[in-house]
């Protein structure tokens, strides 16, 4: 429909980490927040993931999700657990809660952005949303200290993660990596060095 | 006794619009109140910071309006300190402007409003080879129509319902009575919505381009960040142009062979709705599209004025500035403003909350006392109504030939009188009308920078008042523009090189606002009277009407909640 001719500028990581957030609601911003925290420490990433802050772009961020071999979006969410708890969901888990129409066109939630995606069957197998609640979301910059103070562990939760995802082309992108970080499929005990 | 529905899709954290309407003995919408349940007060975020970083905070106010509020604010700042950005500047911004306004539009009506008119689930039961030939007859042009196309539409659509996760399309009201298109027409609503969503990808590659990444393009006070160079590797040079080119053909077409076809041939089902949902009848315009820049209000696409108690016989001069012009007011607002003034001009306004609402969760609210977090923007003390409408009624009212002429060529289509306009189904057909005015306006401001380059001038940004010291110790300014939903402005007072008062009034606040101190309701309540419900448990009119609008009130909080299934709690108070 629309361009075939080929366009340079626009090779992609297999990988993409996605922060989600409104970073002038406080906590909301947790999503941009972490891909901040990952952006500086994990060089060593860089050719194989793309972190990228997705602000509340909703479904322009669609654009972004296709073609890739994972991704793992960070974002905001509430159960009522204690403020700073980090969860991982998987798709079906996040289907089960966020999924809806949106009563806007401005919502874009990871439920809605990734319900559209499978909609239009361009999410690939390896799908999960790393979740932290939040204390506050009004209007602020900057999050709520015991968010803040969860920041780090939420951060080495991605990591954990994307060191369990045992996905060639994230490795051989990666030749840092040690064989620690190789998923040997016991669990996640075994943390990266 | 009357009944009281309430629509309020609010889950629980975030803070969203919510509608109370009053019915009448004739299930009729005899009253409604228009809430906005959250205070956002961004305003007090930008005080002492540094006007040049303004815009980057503006651009995360809204998901989905990021281009458009940065646009406002930097040009409030530009205007504030006296500064003319470059022709190449003022070319791309109007680029990026309108690409945002051609995909807004569309993911509106595919994703959001459609749902309002076709029903999905009677989709299911359509006839592919009589789909296949719908289509051809609603568009001819338009490549995707084939029988085997819309089979494979049909296979995508009953794998998604059998697997019970409607996702997207639950809480809808699916099989709702007003819903009136044959299967085959839903059919095709459903490909084009599949075939909208992928194209929009593609087109906001536009911004990815000129504003370096996307999302959240840079802007820069003074011009715009990117270089540009037909030669250079490391610029916006012709194989970018090239791929832009392409880029807008593929919008023209979405919207010549896809978009409007299919609104025409949707609106043709529902002429009843020719007839409810017109609201006030006053519309107010900024204006934008500069081509001469922006202080030459006479030479924008996008004309400035205002029309009042639909009167197209007279288009009213606007002056943003004029304090006598715009107020807002907070007679129904959870708001206090010192000395006990009750209304303000932006450049004087004050963002001080003060909530005497009921405490969450509340049955309903009290209208006759403060019941939003809105405020009441009001121009010479009349509520307005700002968007797409008011934009095709102010460029055809003022007799510019491009809006008389799409104007005309769709009420013709229709068969219906341009009196038509004023209505719910004339405010979704203005966002169309727009849309094909907004795709030929890119090509045409496309072709004016590639003549621009090759002319040989590749300035980009005036960055000769950047230092803080060529600026006076005191200056205002304001910023304006026509995001999607309407007339959107931000004023700024500068003191000592910080932003001492940042005030934005936002579309969906003048749309969605309160009754003011005189008992005028906002554009949503006013449009909302008369309306008539068929089953008020499922109260798809309403939603049809406040969708007309594009309502703006949920780019806030995104939280991911397991009560996030909500589409609206629909209570019914007797």
């Amino acid at each position: 429909m629309t361009s075939s001719r080929g366009n340079s500028f626009e090779d992609r990581a297999p990988f993409l980490v996605l922060g989600l957030g409104n970073t002038l609601l406080s906590d909301d911003g947790i999503g941009p927040a972490l891909i901040d925290q990952l952006l500086h420490e994990d060089q060593r990433w860089k050719n194989s993931i793309e972190f990228l802050d997705g602000g509340t772009q909703g479904l322009a961020l669609l654009g972004h999700l296709s073609g890739r071999e994972g991704i793992i979006i960070l974002d905001a969410l509430a159960m009522g657990a204690p403020p700073g708890t980090t969860r991982i969901l998987n798709l079906s888990e996040v289907f089960q809660m966020g999924a809806r129409r949106a009563a806007t066109s401005h919502e874009g939630n990871a439920g809605e952005l990734l319900t559209v995606a499978k909609f239009l069957d361009e999410l690939p197998d390896l799908v999960f949303v790393v979740g932290v609640e939040p204390q506050s979301t009004a209007t602020g910059y900057g999050l709520s200290e015991s968010v803040r103070n969860a920041l780090p562990v939420a951060a080495d939760r991605v990591r954990e993660l994307l060191a369990e995802l045992n996905c060639p082309s994230l490795f051989k992108a990666s030749p840092e990596l040690s064989a620690m970080d190789r998923y040997d499929g016991k669990g996640a005990s075994e943390k990266p060095a | 006794m009357s009944t009281r529905v309430v629509v309020d899709p609010v889950t629980r954290i975030e803070g969203h619009l919510r509608i109370e309407a009053i019915l009448n003995d004739s299930n009729h919408v005899g009253d409604a109140i228009s809430t906005g349940t959250m205070w956002r007060g961004i305003e007090v975020i930008l005080r002492d910071r540094d006007p040049r970083d303004a815009w980057a905070f503006c651009e995360r106010i809204c998901g989905v309006c990021t281009t458009v509020h940065a646009l406002a604010s930097v040009r409030c700042v530009e205007n504030a300190l006296g500064i003319r950005v470059p022709k190449n500047a003022e070319i791309i911004r109007n680029i990026m402007f309108l690409t945002q306004m051609v995909q807004d539009h569309v993911i509106h009506f595919y994703h959001l409003h459609a749902l309002d008119w076709v029903d999905i689930v009677s989709a299911l039961k359509a006839d592919p080879d009589k789909t296949a030939a719908l289509a051809q007859k609603v568009s001819p042009s338009f490549p995707l129509s084939s029988p085997g196309y819309f089979r494979d539409i049909a296979a995508t659509l009953k794998k998604y319902v059998d697997s019970g996760q409607l996702g997207i399309f639950q809480n809808a009201y699916w099989g709702h009575p007003a819903y009136k298109l044959p299967p085959e027409a839903n059919l095709m609503a459903v490909a084009h919505y599949l075939e909208a969503l992928k194209w929009q990808k593609e087109i906001i590659k536009i911004h990815t381009i000129f504003g370096g990444k996307n999302p959240h393009p840079n802007y820069l006070v003074g011009g715009i960040a990117a270089a540009v160079s037909m030669q250079s590797d490391n610029a916006i040079n012709m194989e970018r142009l090239n791929f832009i080119k392409d880029l807008i053909d593929g919008a023209t077409q979405i919207v010549e062979q896809m978009y409007i076809p299919d609104l025409l041939a949707i609106a043709s089902f529902y002429p009843e709705w020719t007839q409810i949902g017109a609201g006030l009848g006053n519309y107010l315009v900024y204006g934008d599209i500069p081509q001469n820049g922006i202080s030459d209000v006479s030479k924008f696409r996008f004309p400035r004025g205002a029309i009042l108690n639909k009167n197209l016989n007279e288009v009213l001069s606007v002056d943003p500035t004029d304090a006598s012009q715009v107020q807002e007011e907070i007679a129904h607002s959870w708001y206090e403003y010192s000395d006990g003034k009750t209304s303000l001009h932006p450049w004087d306004g004050e963002t001080s909350p003060k909530y005497t609402g009921p405490k969450p969760p509340y049955k309903q609210l009290d209208e006759n006392a403060k019941y939003s977090w809105l405020k009441s923007p009001r121009w010479k003390g009349n509520a307005m109504e700002v968007g797409p409408l008011a934009r095709v009624l102010v460029g055809y009212a003022s007799g510019n030939t491009e809006f008389k002429d799409v104007v005309t060529e769709a009420i013709g289509a229709l068969k219906v009188p341009a009196s038509a306009l004023f209505s719910t189904l004339g405010r979704t057909a203005a966002r169309g009308l727009e849309t094909r005015l907004a795709v030929r306006w890119l090509l045409d401001e496309y072709n004016q920078l590639v003549a621009n380059l090759k002319a040989g001038d590749s300035a980009t940004a005036d960055t000769s008042k950047w230092d803080p010291s060529s600026w006076p110790a005191e200056t205002k300014g304001y910023g304006f523009t026509e995001a999607p939903r309407g007339a959107l402005c931000h004023w700024i007072h500068i003191k000592d090189a910080k932003i001492a008062n940042y005030q934005i009034v936002v579309p969906s606040t003048w749309n969605a606002s309160p009754k003011d101190g005189k008992g005028q309701r906002g554009a949503y309540e006013s449009a909302l009277i008369g309306t008539p419900m068929a089953d008020p448990q499922r109260p798809l009119e309403i939603l049809r009407t406040i969708h007309s609008f594009d309502p703006c009130l949920a780019c806030a909080s995104h939280v991911l909640s397991p009560d996030g299934r909500t589409l609206s709690e629909v209570v019914i108070v007797p």
